[in-house]
């Protein structure tokens, strides 16, 4: 059977690799926002397609390593949609548009995105396993017991941003953690529509028609979510915060083009849809609250209070009109498949909300004028760098001093309210953390070094 | 305007980006507006229950019952078998 990812490896296509290293959407940025939906940095200049194929582990989703894989595996998959300028292009967009989009790079895309596939959801085959004998009564018990516990307790994310000193950067930098996904809501399932497969697709189709609006753009879900994110300040233009998207946030989005883009993934599709569809009205009632709270009047929550209404019907039309008519149809052996959705869907569900909590933490303690070094750092090898240097946000697999010698600079986690660095202060990044610099004014004399073993408090 | 269709049970009619649907109340032909009281689906591809009088929407299977219909009915005149309605004007 064909292996593309040894192919890869032959040194006939090194110049694929390479192109792709240097191609211009791959590029490093300049600053914290990027202008353009065709812009997706991705520094691919520490792997090489041998490397490709190393699986990630749970324990390694928050990594730099996972971060460049799953920014990858992201861009390759958003190829399929389409993004347009809200006016006219300008000549900078006319010829980013064309890089992202050209035939040519979408077909070296698309020859990793097998290898991507298997080393970023490698970890899933492996920690979710389905045995026995599944019948429908079986699911039927399980999904109700999962989903009354699920809605049992109240949602730990948002009382956890209530709690901290900053609710509204807290909800905003979540805002920035789904906006991978519901920028282009339903996109996904968009994918799973070509074809002709029997009564379902027709099922499928009337929640894609909820999910896009009938046609009607202010109701469609990607607007109602622009309209949330305005509210409350943030910028509506798709992925300029790219760079805050954390790498197990990428992986929840990439998850769903995956279990459509691989047709033989349908069932397993159809449990996953089932388990977001599921718990989206619970969550979104509660975070409708907490924006409310938080910004007052001014919020749109239009976003969160649709799905706490239609979600309650894509759950039972879900269940009754996709999963249920399938096992009738193809019998009891399609049921694990299902349960492997559910259960991968709600794993990364936990696993994003954890990898997001931390960041907020860590943001809360930069904030909070905290994340101090725990001894001295001043002997530490520094570097000159010119005014404007951009480090762009990266995730540090082990603790890293970031500490100015001269000059200032500022450093931010997702919070968009960088804080100033002046000399003789630095923070600690914590491992499987997030965070960009930026140079200030004359330029910087700056430590970015790995904190010393013994200086860890 | 004036729209004219089969006086028939179930017969629809499209007039610009509106439908109207044709059935059967309490023994009676009136003209609906094609909606469903929940998101405007599609009630003629929905399903009559003759007993209740009822109709289930395809969409999210909600049930239009006689008293939703009858705020969506048109004003109509039946002269043998055309009926005759009188629609809002298409914008
Ligand atoms: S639109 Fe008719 S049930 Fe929802
Ligand atoms: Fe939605
Ligand atoms: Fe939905």
């Amino acid at each position: 059977m064909l292996d593309t990812a040894a192919l890869l490896e032959s040194p006939a296509l090194h110049p694929l690799w390479q192109h792709l290293q240097a191609s211009g959407p791959y590029q490093p940025g300049r600053g914290w926002t990027l202008d353009n939906p065709y812009h997706r940095p991705t520094d691919l200049s520490g792997l090489s397609p041998g490397s490709l194929g190393e699986p990630l582990r749970l324990e390694t989703l928050c990594t730099r390593r996972s971060l460049v894989l799953n920014r990858l595996l992201f861009n390759i998959y958003e190829q399929n949609n389409l993004y347009l300028p809200p006016a006219r292009f300008s000549e900078q967009e006319m010829q980013a548009f064309h890089g992202y989009y050209a035939p040519d790079f979408v077909a070296a895309n698309a020859l990793l995105r097998p290898v991507l596939e298997r080393s970023c959801f490698d970890f899933l085959t492996g920690t979710i396993s389905v045995q026995g004998p599944w019948s429908m009564a079986h699911l039927e018990e399980y999904t109700r017991d999962a989903l009354s516990r699920f809605e049992a307790a109240p949602s730990g994310l948002c009382e956890r941003i209530r709690r901290t000193a900053h609710p509204d950067k807290a909800a905003r930098l979540f805002l920035l953690q789904v906006a991978p996904d519901f920028l282009s809501e339903a996109s996904q399932m968009a994918r799973a529509l070509p074809g002709n497969y029997g009564p379902v697709h027709s099922e499928l189709m009337k929640i894609f028609i909820d999910e896009f609006g009938y046609g009607v753009h202010p109701q469609k879900h990607s607007t109602l979510f622009e309209e949330t994110l305005t509210s409350v300040g943030l910028s509506p233009r798709v992925h300029t915060h790219y760079y805050w998207y954390l790498p197990t946030s990428l992986l929840m989005t990439s998850y769903f083009h995956w279990i459509t883009a691989v047709k033989t993934r349908w069932f397993e599709y159809v449990g996953a849809l089932y388990w977001i569809e599921a718990v989206v009205p619970h969550f979104n009632r509660q975070f409708s609250r907490l924006l409310h709270d938080t910004f007052g009047a001014g919020v749109n929550t239009g976003y969160f209070d649709e799905h706490v209404g239609i979600d309650l019907h894509h759950r039972r039309m879900a269940f009754d009109k996709l999963i249920r008519p399938m096992v009738e149809r193809y019998g009891d052996g399609v049921i694990p498949a299902m349960v492997r959705g559910i259960e991968a869907s709600r794993l990364l569900g936990d696993v994003s909300e954890r990898d997001f909590l931390e960041q907020m933490d860590f943001c809360e303690a930069l904030a909070a004028g905290g994340a101090a070094p725990a001894g001295p750092w001043q002997g530490m090898p520094a570097r000159e760098l010119a005014a404007g240097t951009f480090l762009e946000p990266n995730v540090y697999d082990s603790p890293h001093v970031v500490g100015v010698v001269k000059g200032r600079v500022e450093v931010d986690g997702g919070y968009l309210s960088p804080r100033v660095l002046a000399p003789g202060e630095a923070v600690v990044v914590p491992a499987g953390r997030m965070l960009g610099v930026r140079v200030l004014e004359e330029g910087a004399s700056l430590v970015l070094e790995p904190q010393a073993r013994e200086e860890r408090g | 305007m004036i729209l004219q269709m089969e006086a028939r049970h179930w017969a629809r009619q499209r007039v610009a980006g509106e439908r109207y649907l044709c059935l059967l109340q309490e023994g009676e032909l009136v003209v609906v507006l094609d909606r469903c009281k929940h998101r405007g689906g599609p009630l003629s591809l929905g399903t009559y229950d003759e007993r209740t009088q009822c109709v289930k929407c395809p969409w999210h299977d909600m049930v239009n019952t006689p008293r939703n219909l009858e705020a969506r009915r048109m004003p109509s005149v039946r002269v043998g078998s055309v009926m005759t309605v009188v629609v809002p004007e298409p914008d």
